[in-house]
């Protein structure tokens, strides 16, 4: 059956003005207007091609931004006319990555393996199969992909230091954090391209210093990131993560500032108020529990290391929030994902999948500070 | 953290508790219940005005805020739409969904369109037609969209209300009702059937046992006529005087017999009632049961009944009492075989409350049965109680009026 909260007990507003929404879209948004343009001409011309593209990729841009999925239908939506086992590449490519953000990993490398086979000069397909081996730990893959960018990205700068900093986010992954680090650093030091060239290699250096635990660099890193794209979401919650655990959860809450709609920043928001002890953690708690409820309900597995986190640091039961982890981590490979696999197993005092996880991480030499360590003090 | 942090900390924790959380990003999702009463189809639908909006713009002045008064204004409007991506199909008919009600929910993500809904056109199925969802809301503009379907079975008659009934009768109708999985509905997989419900052989054999059990132990009038019929067992009073009964086995015996006529007779009532070969009115049964009653603890004060001959009186009382179920097994219309497993069933359970009673009871009763207390206390003013309270509910239902309320 529907859970309680998605069947609720519906109501009869009491008068006309009474306001039931507020859309995520106006008419005097400079974006949606542009949106609307794009969408009513596709509805006109649904198999114009250079549109279509236009049109998917600002929905998977905002979908990324905003951490509203909704946008990865639209996008899905625009590309619709090509649905077939070969579209033209680049619409493979931005399928590819609509998948990568369903967390469809086998989808998605499915699509570029074929793009890529077609056309191997698509700097973009490579970059976005880096970034998915990388997710799932496959480390050495993911280096092949990434010097395949750089090898495309002679004549632009800005596809150079994207080529470095998927060399750079590989390697300090696999044993070399410190010197990919260094390298990252120079090479944006370096770059002379456009500012928004330096959003994802500033949002990558941060990770890396984080997990090295030079939390200084980290947080100016994430600073710079944010000023240039104040409202991104990815660099928002990774900044948040860091004063999590740095135990400043007042400046968690300052930096979201009621960032409510996004499911990864409501649970930064939360833990930071149960660090705090703030009444609003409760009705904060009991959102996430329902949306995690409709997320499932829905087989939409998204969203299984937060909700491992979640039932672990929120509900304290470590047993569920082991299950979620098990299944995330047959999923996707992150440090992250391991923290939360880590912590939940040392909680439920399963010290085999203590060792195992540890095990996979000294193979690939994965360095980490804030992962639990051997006594067990996350 | 600090103690001076405190004050910043208190204003943004009150700032907190003000502000709800603002409506969560997920995917799209539309909540489809039906309901299948019988042939007849209802439903509930809950779709996102957000994507309502997108789809078919409801924002007519374009503020990015939606009021009642813009969505109430195109009630037609998105009813139409909606109904247009559904068919309903009861075996073969298509039912056409017709709009009873627009309401409103609040989701995670947002204020939903809750759309009340019958049916029509599908009246004429079998009773046992399956019932088929298909779906494309929303797939030509958010493939991601998803369908959750589930239905609901109710029973398609009301089943009635009568005193001392009513639970095992409210158990039984659950048992043939309920809901199905939730069935998610996406481009690739937009429709569904979903089978009747039927519960299986061992689901009917343990709801009917456990429910015979209980039509006994909540059953109030069936364990003050036990009770009345069990104290005699072990004292009972003729001609002004005391007889005690000295052997704890006879008067477990005597129990025994009593009890299992009193079984077997229900059972033949249940069965002959429930298989539609005798059909009494319930006023009528429910008012024999209650004299039953009365007369069967009436006659602990003033031998009323041959002692020897308890076990028959029980048989002539179980028969009443058989009645009284009946007509709940005949409204479930269930098939042949069925009936048959359920009544064996049902009245292997009534066997299994009776005794457990006369083991918890007897043995008590026996121990007690020479006590002053036990005579007068127990058989004398307990029974004058029983006499009195069965002799009203024999007001209530034999007048339909309440006395105990």
């Amino acid at each position: 059956m529907l859970p309680a909260a998605a069947l609720a007990v519906p109501f009869l507003p009491d008068s006309d003005a009474e306001v039931l929404e507020r859309l995520p879209w106006t008419a005097n948004d400079a974006a949606e207007t542009l949106a609307r343009v794009r969408r009513a001409q596709l509805a006109r011309d649904p198999r114009n091609l250079a549109l279509a593209l236009d049109a998917a990729r600002a929905d998977i841009a905002h979908a990324r931004a905003a951490g509203d999925p909704r946008y990865l239908g639209y996008a899905q939506a625009a590309l619709a006319p090509w649905d077939a086992p070969q579209p033209p590449a680049a619409v493979q490519v931005l399928r590819a990555t609509i998948r990568q953000n369903l967390h469809d990993f086998d989808g998605a490398l499915d699509d570029l393996q074929d793009a890529l086979a077609r056309d191997p000069s698509n700097a973009q397909a490579w970059l976005t199969q880096a970034m998915i081996q990388q997710t799932r730990g496959d480390y050495a893959e993911a280096r092949r992909s990434c010097t395949r960018v750089l090898a495309t990205a002679r004549r632009s700068a800005s596809l150079r230091l994207a080529a470095v900093t998927c060399i750079s986010s590989v390697a300090s992954f696999a044993g070399d954090a410190r010197g990919s680090y260094a390298t990252l650093r120079e090479a944006l030091r370096a770059s002379d391209g456009a500012p928004e060239d330096h959003l994802w290699p500033l949002t990558v250096s941060a990770d890396i210093a984080a997990r090295l635990g030079d939390v200084a660099h980290a947080r100016a890193d994430y600073e710079a990131a944010l000023a240039l794209a104040p409202r991104d979401g990815v660099v928002r919650i990774a900044y948040a993560d860091l004063l999590l655990d740095q135990h400043e959860p007042a400046a968690v809450l300052a930096l979201l500032d009621g960032d409510t709609a996004n499911d990864g920043a409501l649970l930064r928001l939360a833990l930071a108020e149960d660090a705090l002890g703030t009444p609003a953690r409760a009705a904060h708690v009991a959102e996430l529990r329902e949306r995690f409820a409709a997320a499932k309900l829905r087989g939409d597995g998204r969203h299984l290391r937060e909700e491992a986190r979640f039932t672990l640091a929120l509900l304290h039961d470590p047993a569920a929030a082991l299950t979620l982890a098990e299944r995330d981590w047959a999923v996707q490979r992150e440090p992250e994902d391991a923290r939360v696999l880590l912590e939940a197993a040392l909680a439920a005092g399963d010290g085999a999948t203590v060792a195992r996880v540890r095990g996979w991480l000294a193979a690939r030499h994965v360095e980490d500070v804030r992962l639990p360590t051997a006594r067990g003090d996350a | 953290m600090s103690r001076a942090s405190v004050p910043l900390l208190a204003l943004l924790a009150s700032i907190a508790v003000w502000s709800p959380p603002a409506e969560a990003h997920k995917p799209s999702d539309s909540y489809l219940s039906v309901r299948l009463e019988g042939t007849r189809v209802s439903g509930q639908w809950d779709i996102a005005l957000r994507d309502l909006d997108y789809a078919i713009a409801l924002d007519g002045d374009d503020d990015g805020v939606l009021t009642w008064g813009e969505v109430r204004a195109q009630t037609q409007r998105i009813a139409g739409y909606a109904f247009a991506h559904l068919a309903l199909r009861l075996g073969t008919p298509t039912c056409t969904p017709t709009l009873d009600e627009l309401l409103i929910d609040r989701h995670t993500d947002g204020a939903y369109a809750v759309l009340r809904f019958g049916a029509t056109g599908c009246e004429a199925a079998a009773a046992d037609a399956a019932l088929t969802v298909t779906y494309d809301l929303f797939f030509d503009v958010d493939p991601q969209h998803r369908g959750l379907v589930h239905v609901d079975y109710a029973r398609p008659t009301e089943l009635r209300a009568t005193t001392g009934y009513d639970a095992a009768r409210g158990a039984l109708a659950a048992m043939f009702s309920g809901h199905s999985d939730v069935v998610i509905l996406a481009p690739d997989r937009h429709a569904a059937t979903f089978a009747r419900r039927a519960p299986s052989r061992l689901t009917t054999v343990a709801t009917f046992v456990e429910n015979g059990i209980w039509h006994i132990w909540t059953g109030f009038d069936h364990v003050l006529f036990l009770v009345s019929l069990l104290l005699p067992a072990v004292a009972r009073r003729t001609d002004r005087r005391w007889h005690v009964v000295p052997c704890f086995r006879d008067a477990f015996r005597d129990t025994v017999r009593v009890v299992t006529a009193f079984t077997v007779a229900h059972s033949i009532t249940l069965s002959a009632a429930a298989l539609g070969i005798v059909d009494l009115p319930s006023r009528l049964v429910e008012s024999a049961i209650a004299l039953s009653v009365a007369v069967a603890a009436a006659s602990n004060l003033v031998p009323l009944l041959d002692a020897r001959r308890t076990w028959q009186i029980a048989f002539l009382f179980g028969l009443v009492h058989g009645f009284g179920f009946a007509s709940v097994l005949t409204e479930l219309g269930l098939g042949r075989g069925a009936v048959a497993l359920a009544l064996v069933s049902f009245n292997v359970g009534v066997e299994i409350g009776q005794l457990a009673i006369v083991v918890a009871l007897l043995p008590i009763a026996f121990a007690l049965r020479r006590t002053a207390g036990f005579r007068w206390g127990v058989m004398t003013a307990g029974s004058v109680a029983i006499v009195v309270i069965a002799l009203g509910w024999l007001g209530e239902r034999a007048l339909n009026v309440r006395i105990f309320s």
